[in-house]
């Protein structure tokens, strides 16, 4: 596969995971970096398979923009490690990402079912 | 990004690496493979790193840094490398921000006055006569009416140099000045740096001893002295008060800006009122302010009428029509040296271009060098952008070195040029560094180098890391898109310097044919100077046929002798003017007989005037053809005679001996005043009178003793002796302070720096030229070696197997000759026509030789052909030394 496919593929890939990652944060609220990759991994059925250090990269992008906060605290096995959660700021960027997407979806499915006239 | 932050992640990452290899060992992994699937899960750490570096670090500077750093140290490796390529960019830069920098003076930079398009030059015009100069003087009597009945001019003003032995008979010191009427600063539109300028009102006698002094005589002479205001001056042996004092960049007329034939010095001294004169000859400059929206067109017209008027007034002005002749100051001052900047123009840019492909060589060869460092790292996860950055950093450092260096050289050549350059180019005074240019070519280049040495990247990141990893270190043929850019590159280069060659080939040989034109004179060692007679004390007493100067004929007579009794002088006489000195006098005449061939036009026949003393033309080193020179027999009272030059007796007499022929000044219809007829005694070799370029024109001699209608305001001396000159000089002073203590030397140049003056502009743009040419061959040189030494390189293995082959070490060096060969005719046929092009442009410019001359362009040819075979014999004899066993072996 040549180099620009990928990264074609990556790019679309970020926004998904970029939204992947605060609605994960929304519905089950904080978590650590190894907590949402396996809850990503589980949701999308392995369609999604990822580097999942881009996990980090993702949450850094957000948590510039201020729809994430970071901070550090003890995981179930007793271990510190940095939680992250969604901010106010973040659900309504959530909610306006979601509603786009939804549209997009649907514009898409439509397009997808159209068939080819006789 | 703090540490603590770069800790924190760092343990977050290998926190989430250990919990996935805990799932793989569950999954019952092997605990190597469970770490290593874990790692493939997770993806490139390190480039994360870096990713989270470049998201939290303002533009990366960090990053920056290190490329920096790291580009620094290629840099250092390879320092034969680096210094070529410093210096290529230097001298591009350099020259091309030196160019531009005269450009933008000399033509682009308005003039300095204000509403300076407003600004016109006024000259008369003889399109009858064969003068040389277009602009001519204008009569007084002539400028007056102008003045009063001009509608197109808010003001007009007339000056003329003027000569002032400045002091009393202790210290002489000889000023060079302007006399000017009233209008004239205001016409300009300038301001006094202190004082007052003079007005209308100064050309009133009794209010016009006044004196405006430059601001480099107030300083120099006066330390600066504001209280030089009020003083008193002695000038021409009469008083004059300063009022005040120009302002320090004001300095007008400049004699290189103004036409030849007026004698401006280079700068004025000082300047003093003027009364239009009533009598004498043409002698004044006009320059004036147009009211505002008056287009030039509409003062011409103006001019037409204001003529009619003149013709009404003056019946005497019917071969001259001044006023005529309408100038923009602006192209005034300019000239002709606009054809000229526009050739180096052109050359510089060449130059810029071959400074570019050789920059984008030396990054392509870098960059090839390191390709498979390169796709190692890019193979290790090494993101484009990183390794771009890199490449990027090294180029923006040889270029920042290369611009510091050349914005130095740039500064230091203009620094040469104000100094030691061409004393006839305009605005020399005004010239500054134009760091825009600068930065404008270093722009250029380091945009030229990076788009260059992307072409090769773009084309290697299409193929596979593997091929690039297999090839890069064996003794493939391989790199053939990066050796075709270099190829063309070379091509292109190649073709450039081609073009410099043959323009600056066609300079050189028409400066050479233009030193060695017949020049009716030889230089030798010929002094020649001037001096000022104050009319106060020598003064002037005309009559019917010309004007008696009893006292100045003394003075000359008793210098003269002073001179010549001098040991080691050989001759020594007076003319006016002299040859290539740049002033110009020419008179009508009436030739006893029938009259000659006259331009269409013309109702008198016109020569050019000059007056000589005996000796004159031994001084000169000109040649009696036949006849005599003057005499120390030909007195005032004795039979008026003249000596003609070779063009005037075949012009007259052609075909006839001229000698015993006789001919008076005035137009054939005047019969009052009555001139006296004089009589040919001898006849001169045609010498060059104000360029070596002219064709020679008629000129009559009379003897300086045998009533000239001319003053001996100034008179200009020339001296041959076999003294060393400075010697000669301090002899001559002391002589010509023995007839007169109050009247100093000036203008002192020897006639080969006259020459030489006469030369400056030709000199000025071949010497430009010819450096162009040889940095373009020096810039190829390195540019084919580079290629061709490369190629060598890559080729080791071929060279090995040809000679185990059975092919003698000539074999392998004809091949690697044969590419220089085939390089250097790939680069002429592409610079054949844009050679002939560039010299087509250059036609104005070349003396004695066609812009097409078959043997320039050959030998350009020639040269360019040669230098990319030179270029090729290095690595050619390091092929054909190559031994078969030791390539093999390997």
């Amino acid at each position: 596969m040549s180099k620009g496919a990928v990264n074609a593929r990556s790019q679309v890939l970020q926004g998904t995971l970029d939204l992947m990652i605060l609605q994960t944060l929304h519905v089950l609220g904080p978590q650590h970096g190894f907590g949402l990759a396996r809850r990503i991994e589980q949701l999308s059925e392995d369609v999604l398979r990822l580097n999942e250090g881009t996990v980090y990269t993702s949450l850094l992008r957000r948590r510039q923009r201020k729809w994430i906060a970071s901070r550090r605290g003890v995981s179930g096995n007793n271990r510190t490690a940095k939680f992250h959660s969604i901010t106010h700021r973040g659900v309504t960027q959530l909610v306006r990402e979601a509603d786009d997407r939804q549209r997009i979806a649907g514009v898409i499915g439509r397009i997808l079912c159209l068939e080819r006239e006789p | 990004v703090s540490r603590r932050d770069d800790r924190e992640f760092d343990a977050e990452v290998a926190e989430h690496l250990r919990l996935l290899t805990d799932r793989y060992l569950r999954q019952g992994l092997s605990a190597e493979d469970a770490a290593a699937a874990a790692r493939k899960q997770f993806g490139n750490a390190t480039r994360l790193r870096e990713e989270r570096h470049a998201l939290q670090t303002i533009p990366s500077l960090e990053g920056m840094w290190i490329d920096l750093c790291h580009a620094a140290r290629q840099l250092r490796r390879a320092p034969l490398v680096s210094a070529a390529g410093i210096l290529t960019l230097a001298i591009g830069i350099g020259a091309c921000a030196l160019m531009m920098s005269v450009i933008s003076t000399v033509l682009l930079k308005p003039l300095p006055y204000p509403h300076a398009d407003r600004l016109v030059m006024s000259w008369g015009w003889y399109p009858s006569a064969n003068l040389g100069f277009p602009e001519q003087p204008t009569h007084g009597l002539v400028f007056s009416i102008m003045r009063e009945n001009t509608q197109a001019f808010a003001s007009l003003a007339a000056f003329r140099a003027a000569s002032f032995n400045l002091g009393d008979s202790t210290k002489p010191e000889r000023l060079d000045g302007i006399e000017a009427t009233g209008d004239f600063f205001a016409a300009l539109g300038v301001t006094t740096e202190i004082g007052r300028f003079f007005e209308r009102a100064n050309e009133t006698p009794g209010f016009d001893h006044v004196a405006v002094l430059s601001d480099g005589v107030w300083r120099r002479r006066f330390g600066g002295d504001p209280d030089v205001l009020g003083r008193t001056l002695t000038l021409n042996a009469e008083p004059y008060t300063v009022i005040g004092v120009a302002a320090a960049d004001f300095a007008f007329p400049r004699g290189p800006e103004m036409p030849g034939n007026f004698q401006f010095a280079t700068a004025p001294d000082l300047w003093v009122p003027l009364k239009p004169p009533t009598g004498g000859v043409a002698d004044l400059a006009i320059v004036g302010r147009l009211r505002p929206g008056v287009p030039v067109a509409a003062a011409r017209d103006d001019m037409d009428r204001v003529m009619a008027v003149v013709q009404r007034s003056i019946p005497v002005v019917k071969n001259s029509r001044p006023g005529e002749l309408l100038v923009p100051l602006r192209q005034q001052v300019v000239g002709d040296v606009q054809a000229m900047l526009a050739s180096l123009l052109v050359a510089v840019l060449l130059v810029l271009v071959i400074a570019c492909v050789n920059t984008a060589q030396l990054v392509l060869a870098q960059l090839h060098g390191r390709r498979r460092d390169l796709a190692i790292r890019a193979a290790l996860g090494g993101s484009t952008f990183r390794l771009a950055g890199e490449v990027l950093a090294e180029v923006a450092l040889l270029v920042a070195a290369g611009g510091a260096a050349g914005v130095a050289a740039g500064i230091a050549g203009l620094k040469l040029l104000r100094t030691y350059g061409s004393t006839r180019l305009p605005r020399a005074a005004e010239l500054t560094f134009d760091v825009r240019s600068a930065f404008v070519a270093l722009g250029v280049i380091a945009l030229a180098a990076i788009l260059l040495a992307m072409i090769p990247m773009l084309v290697d990141r299409r193929r596979p890391l593997v091929e690039l990893l297999r090839g890069g270190g064996r003794g493939v043929v391989s790199g053939g898109a990066h050796l075709r850019v270099r190829r063309a590159l070379i091509i292109g280069e190649l073709a450039g310097s081609l073009v410099l060659v043959t323009c600056a080939g066609l300079l050189v040989r028409s400066l050479s044919l233009q030193l060695a034109a017949t020049r009716g004179f030889d230089a030798g060692r010929g002094v020649t100077f001037e001096v000022s007679l104050p009319p106060a004390r020598y003064p002037e007493r005309p009559f019917a046929t010309g004007i008696d100067h009893a006292a100045a004929l003394r003075f000359l007579d008793a210098s003269l002798d002073d001179i010549r009794a001098l040991p080691g002088v050989s001759a020594a006489g007076i003319g006016k003017p002299l040859p290539l000195s740049g002033a110009q006098q020419a008179t009508v005449f009436t030739p006893d007989g029938e009259l000659p061939a006259l331009l269409p036009g013309a109702l008198s026949p016109i020569a050019q005037f000059t007056v000589a003393s005996p000796q004159m033309l031994g001084a000169l080193g000109a040649t009696v053809l036949a006849g005599r020179d003057f005499s120390t027999a030909d007195r005032t009272d004795s039979v008026p005679v003249v000596i003609v030059n070779e063009a005037m007796a075949n012009w007259i007499w052609p075909g006839r001996s001229a000698l015993g022929r006789r001919i008076r000044l005035g137009r054939l219809e005047e019969h009052a005043p009555a001139w006296p007829w004089m009589t040919v005694v001898g006849v001169v070799s045609n010498m060059k009178r104000y360029t070596l370029t002219e064709t020679p024109r008629p000129e009559m001699l009379v003897p300086y003793t045998q009533n000239p209608y001319v003053t001996f305001g100034t008179m200009q001396f020339v001296v041959r002796s076999n003294l060393e000159t400075s010697a000669a000089i301090r002899a001559i002073q002391r002589a010509v302070a023995s007839a007169d203590p109050a009247i100093p030397i000036a203008r002192v140049r020897t006639i080969e720096a006259l020459v030489a003056t006469s030369t400056s502009n030709a000199r000025f743009a071949t010497l430009f030229m010819a450096s162009f040419g040889i940095v373009a061959l020096v810039l190829t040189i390195v540019g084919v070696y580079g290629v061709i030494g490369y190629g060598v390189v890559q080729r080791r293995q071929e060279f090995g197997v040809r000679r185990a082959l059975g092919a003698v070490p000539r074999d392998v060096l004809w091949l690697i000759v044969r590419e220089g060969l085939n390089l250097g005719a790939a680069g002429v046929a592409a610079g054949i026509v844009l050679s002939v092009a560039a010299a087509f442009g250059l036609r104005h410019l070349l003396y004695g030789i066609s812009p097409f001359d078959p043997i320039t362009l050959g030998t350009s040819i020639a040269v360019v052909v040669a230098v990319s075979v030179a270029a090729s014999i290095i690595p050619a004899t390091a092929a054909a030394r190559i031994e078969p066993r030791t390539v093999l072996e390997n």
